[in-house]
């Protein structure tokens, strides 16, 4: 275990309670603030806590792993796919905005419940979007574990780092809430940049320079820098449904719809939305490159070894201190996300469960300190789930998370801007598209039958088609 | 110009056109070595950025205009 790299290690984790103290000192103690941090984030702070939130620990290992066995077109899905997500800032995140402000909404379901005057929808859609950010949860744990025992040379166990990165965060969430969650989230996402900026150049160095890289990559392993790529992954079909994936999936994440409520103006909204395109075209290249030659230096890895390749790569090629402050960048991406979704599920199980059935006079100050609790509660369920089970990070989340949460993308687009839809076609609409969805993933339904898409083309299809069908054939009053 | 910035349809057109371009059917084979050793596909879709990022702040500039334009 290198002493520097623990140093700069423990000294991140301790700048973020730091934080989360600054963060404290701000706050008025109420659960709007401590949600939505009184609905006061700026620009800057808004594009760094939206961008740190979205990257998880899958863009660090995830990719890297995706790359090293597809290759360098993983990019184009990647990076491409979540730029042009952005602009659902302006279709959807700007009426979320208006909305929340006009209505004092905190989480994604009260403004559909309320949309549709249907408890049973909102709690449905609270369902939905619990369910599967859990996993997703334990997915950050999980990336975590992998980092410290790498960090350590197995000096920590995968366990106790899951545990250890789960601990942090709770302790600054609970401490500040959205504000210290916003406010980590710019070191964080610095941090994020900079390591990966910086690994690249190490290991370019390393393999003989940037484009001696890649000319060795395109000699050694073609299929690496071409389409279909490795294993033939990259079909016209595949691409066409990660493209469309990232569309319907991104906005839908709890903890990035919430984002939205707690901007300061349009403009800290419109500014997120710009700055998405050259943030996900340095920092999506940045481990996918990685991970592609990774193939140069060690080849053949299978299952979830390619997951690593990441650290890996850096500590071939760099002093174990460096390979500390690589990883402190993991940390950062895995820790902003995990940070927000944590906060997000218990906003969402204190406003739409607590609040809405048990004690329905709840104070703020009283929401405020059933959502702390929730934090704490939350993480030891997700660390439990990490714990249980250590599947490869893509795997895991394009079969589960992303598919299921973007079946609830008809219904809030319907929610914004169709005023003939009804909180039946909606419940039809997810319980269609989660039905299929649900199909595919355990073989009832032939894969055959998405037709070589991802099953996202067809579920969306189905969703997209029951909202329409039903809400066009019941009562426009629902 | 300004006008046509301000248009509804204009940045529908503008927006579909680079999804569209985005699925580049038509080379999906082409692996030659562009910029430093970088492939085709890690340029083109780099360039695609560029692009969106340009589009992003005219829209922001002429379309979505703080006084709620762009509804």
């Amino acid at each position: 275990m290198d002493l520097i790299a623990v140093s700069f290690f423990t000294a991140y984790l301790a700048i973020m309670i730091l934080i989360a103290f600054f963060a404290y000192r701000r706050s008025t103690k109420t659960s709007d603030d401590y949600f939505v941090a009184s609905r006061s984030i700026g620009p800057v702070v808004l594009f760094f806590t939206l961008a740190a939130t979205n990257f998880s620990a899958f863009t660090f290992f995830g990719f890297a792993g995706a790359a090293y066995k597809f290759g360098l077109a993983y990019y184009g899905i990647m990076g491409f796919g979540t730029g042009i997500m952005a602009l659902s800032f302006f279709f959807l995140g700007r009426r979320i905005w208006r909305l929340g402000r006009e209505k004092g909404y905190i989480t994604p379901a009260e403004l559909i419940g309320d949309r549709f005057s249907s408890d049973s929808l909102r709690m449905v859609f609270l369902g939905v979007m619990v369910v599967f950010t859990l996993p997703y949860i334990a997915t950050q744990a999980i990336g975590g574990g992998i980092a410290f025992e790498t960090l350590t040379d197995g000096e920590v166990s995968y366990e106790l780092g899951a545990v250890l990165v789960t601990v942090v965060v709770v302790a600054y969430v609970t401490i500040g809430g959205m504000r210290a969650d916003a406010y980590t989230d710019v070191l964080q996402g610095i941090m994020m940049f900079v390591t990966l900026i910086a690994a690249v150049g190490i290991v370019s160095a390393g393999l003989g320079g940037f484009t001696e890289a890649n000319t060795r990559l395109a000699e050694e392993f073609p299929d690496l820098v071409s389409r279909p790529g490795g294993r033939d992954y990259f079909t016209p079909q595949v691409w066409l449904s990660f493209m469309l994936l990232w569309i319907f999936c991104d906005p839908m994440f709890p903890q990035l719809f919430v984002r939205f409520y707690s901007a300061k103006n349009e403009k800290a909204i419109k500014v997120s939305m710009m700055m998405y395109a050259p943030i996900t075209a340095i920092v999506f290249l940045c481990p996918v490159l990685i991970g592609a030659w990774g193939n140069l230096q060690f080849p053949g890895l299978t299952g979830s070894e390619p997951d690593q390749i990441l650290p890996m790569m850096v500590d071939e090629f760099a002093p174990s201190w460096v390979l500390g402050i690589m990883l402190a960048g993991a940390f950062a991406a895995l820790m902003s996300t995990a940070d927000s979704q944590l906060l997000v599920l218990s906003s969402m199980l204190t406003r739409d469960v607590y609040k809405k059935w048990v004690k329905a006079d709840a104070s703020q100050r009283h929401e405020f300190i059933v959502g702390k609790a929730l934090v704490v509660g939350l993480a030891l369920l997700s660390l439990a789930i990490a714990l249980s089970s250590v599947e490869t990070l893509f795997e895991t989340l394009t079969k589960t998370t992303f598919t299921g949460l973007a079946v609830l993308f008809p219904t809030t687009v319907a929610a914004l801007y169709w005023r003939r839809a009804n909180k039946w076609g909606c419940m039809a609409s997810i319980a269609a598209g989660e039905l299929l969805y649900a199909g595919f993933y355990f073989g009832v339904v032939p894969s055959s039958y998405s037709w070589g898409f991802l099953p996202v083309v067809p579920v969306m299809i189905a969703a997209t088609a029951a909202l329409v069908g039903v809400s066009l054939a019941t009562s426009r009053k629902g | 110009m300004a006008q046509v910035l301000r248009s509804k349809w204009f940045w529908a057109a503008a927006f579909s056109l680079l999804f569209v371009l985005s699925i580049d059917i038509w080379a999906w084979d082409w692996s030659w070595p562009t910029v430093f050793g970088l492939p085709y596909i890690v340029t083109y879709i780099a360039v695609l950025e560029a692009g969106l990022f340009a589009l992003y702040f005219l829209f922001a500039r002429y379309y979505w205009t703080d006084d709620g334009g762009g509804a």
